[in-house]
């Protein structure tokens, strides 16, 4: 029972950022194998690391919300597993629309893919000025719950990485104009 | 299996003729814009209908079976999780269900929250429905990507319903905890409750989709549709007061009107070969129609004059029996759904507890309420301690799957002339009018072990 009311955790850093050009970080994914590496990437950035204001977390299913999550402001960092060809634990960083993005994986059955998500947050002028993804390749998106050994072994990298970016990007100030 | 990494655009998979054989197979292999997983075969024989599959091949998910052995108090937060879409229609058919068994009655402040609740998920699945999922259907676009890639004034429709769609999750957010899965809501009321100052905030982000929804009825009403009409059974809730969504009687348009608990004695639950769900007929062997149309054809009555205009001012006569009209019962519940929870934001008074409270016990309970595509019943039985013992759900896209192929055998004839793609794609809008959920659908599946 414990799993089903925390499997999606109100993040604390979940609320919503007043300012101009908020950095939203968006896991996405559902708890099944290696589509939780979105969620627990974002569920690693929040505990370790204490972050200021600007900065927004968010864990969501699928690309429905997170186009929920979009207004065409700031920043938006996605992290997701990828269903693709290369070596489980592979971590790939993509810019925008990038046609790699068709490898994301959709986390439900309901409703829109995150690449169709984005692609249409851009026809609707929702999608942010700036769009990171961090991927992670995937070897099993089914049951058990749990990462699968290469994907485990990997995420604290990706998540060093995202770290690392997320610094730059604050540091940076307001070149992220909405 | 499908391909899970499939992208989830119509497949349509028809076999060649086979020299002068008579037989034409139009087959749709994954349909596209509704939730879940389906697929569609017609057979036709020397242009005559042969059969119509609805298959639902999403994997079955053995809710009823895995509820039992739990406490009764542990049910809302289990179930709300057979759908990402309508999780409050399953947390309060479970609740209202259970409550009946326990003998309580919840009323007053959060009797009012529960309906507050309500008009959240109403707002949010049928707003996305009509924009994201059926609009492309009558503006000639593959999806609403295609929509709002080529004209401006699409791309503003889209995100105008987006707005509108964010007012649900707002409320539901707010009351259930988190926008999706709500983790708030409990047998006997919820856990934690509003404070007045806290419903005020959201009538304030509630003032916005006012207009909004107004604007969606007058858009739906501005669509072509086409004369498709049939003398359907429409089978809703029907309340003494107000527009159903949690209590009332069962009744339909052939002058059914029973009280819920009676639904198993009129209603029946029945499998098919090519299917992982159940379908439902009434015990007379007929289909029968359920969700906004039938509700609203039903219980226009209980709405405010001021929605009755709007209603009017659509132009179509109601009772409507044409299914391509659903989109505008759907846009005039989301009105009703954004009224309603102003009107109960205004009037709340925040109540002494966050929750009646209960003795478990050993009996049976059975309720119906109006998910936002139809009824869906919950029945259970529990012993002394509370643990459930026998658990049955029936979701409205079950009891739609036998209307829809009744459907697809009106429109078939018509499909007989058209290239497989026109005719795949008229087929699939049959079936969007219902707004199926195949997820919530696939719940349960008898298992039957034969051993040697």
């Amino acid at each position: 029972m414990h799993q089903l009311r925390n499997t999606l955790p109100q993040t604390p850093g979940g609320t919503a950022v007043k300012g101009a050009c908020p950095v939203r970080v968006l896991g996405v994914g559902s708890p099944l194998g290696d589509d939780a590496a979105g969620w627990e990437s974002v569920r690693r950035l929040q505990r370790d690391k204490k972050w200021g204001s600007g900065i927004e977390f968010h864990i969501v299913e699928g690309g429905q919300r997170l186009l929920d999550k979009l207004d065409g402001r700031g920043t938006l960092l996605l992290v997701d597993a990828a269903a693709s060809p290369v070596m489980p634990g592979t971590i790939q960083r993509l810019e925008g629309l990038d046609p790699r993005i068709d490898t994301l994986r959709p986390g439900t059955t309901h409703h829109l893919r995150p690449a169709e998500a984005l692609q249409l947050a851009a026809a609707l002028g929702l999608l942010p000025p700036k769009v990171v993804i961090w991927t992670i390749a995937g070897a099993c998106f089914d049951f058990p719950v749990g990462l699968s050994p290469p994907v485990a072994a990997a995420l604290p990298r990706l998540v060093q990485q995202i770290i690392a970016e997320l610094e730059a990007i604050l540091n940076e100030g307001p070149p992220f104009h909405a | 299996m499908p391909d899970p990494n499939s992208d989830r655009s119509s497949r349509i998979d028809t076999p060649p003729h086979q020299g002068d054989s008579p037989e034409r197979i139009i087959r749709v292999s994954t349909l596209a814009r509704v939730e879940g997983e389906g697929a569609l075969t017609i057979r036709l024989c020397n242009d005559r209908v042969e059969e119509v599959q609805l298959r639902i091949f999403e994997a079955p998910r053995y809710f009823e079976a895995f509820l039992r052995g739990r406490h009764m108090q542990e049910v809302p937060d289990l179930t709300a999780r057979i759908c990402g879409i309508c999780p409050v229609a399953y947390q309060m058919s479970s609740c209202h269900a259970l409550e009946q068994l326990a003998g309580i009655e919840v009323s007053g402040p959060l009797r009012e929250l529960r309906r507050l609740l309500y008009c959240g998920e109403w707002i949010e699945s049928h707003t996305l429905h009509i924009y994201l999922l059926h609009a492309p259907d009558f503006l000639g676009y593959e999806s609403a990507l295609a929509m709002a890639q080529d004209r401006p004034e699409y791309a503003a429709l889209v995100r105008n319903g987006l707005q509108l769609k964010k007012a649900g999750n707002a409320i539901i957010s707010l009351l259930g905890g988190r926008a999706i899965h709500p983790i708030n809501v409990r047998v006997g009321g919820f856990y934690h409750v509003p404070s007045k100052k806290e419903l005020k905030q959201l009538g304030e982000e509630l003032k916005g989709a006012h207009d909004l929804a107004r604007q969606t009825v007058r858009w739906a009403a501005s669509l072509d549709f086409p004369a498709f009409e049939h003398d359907y059974e429409f089978v809703a809730l029907r309340h003494q007061a107000e527009y159903p969504m949690n209590e009332g009687r069962l009744v339909s348009s052939r002058g059914l009107n029973i009280a819920m608990g009676e639904f198993p004695k009129h209603f029946e639950e029945y499998q098919v070969p090519y299917s992982n769900a159940y379908q439902c007929r009434r015990k007379n062997g007929g289909a029968y129609y359920v969700g906004p149309l039938a509700r609203w054809n039903l219980n226009f009555d209980r709405v405010p004059a001021s929605i009755r205009q709007v209603a009017d001012e659509t132009g179509i006569t109601w009772p409507c029996r044409n299914p391509y009209v659903s989109i505008i019962a759907r846009s005039l519940e989301v009105l009703y759904a954004v009224e309603e929870a102003i009107r109960i934001i205004t009037t709340y008074e925040m109540p002494d507890s966050p929750a009646m409270p209960y003795q478990p016990c050993a009996g049976q309970g059975a309720w119906i309420t109006e998910a936002p595509r139809g009824i869906l019943y919950h029945g259970y039985e529990t012993d002394a301690s509370g643990i459930i013992r026998q658990a049955s759900i029936i979701p409205p896209t079950s009891q739609n799957q036998l209307q829809m192929e009744g459907d697809l055998l009106r429109i078939a004839p018509q499909l007989v002339n058209l290239s497989e793609q026109e005719a795949a794609l008229r087929a699939e809008k049959v079936i969007r009018n219902y707004d199926p959920c195949i997820s919530c659908a696939t719940h349960f599946l008898k298992l039957r072990v034969e051993r040697r």
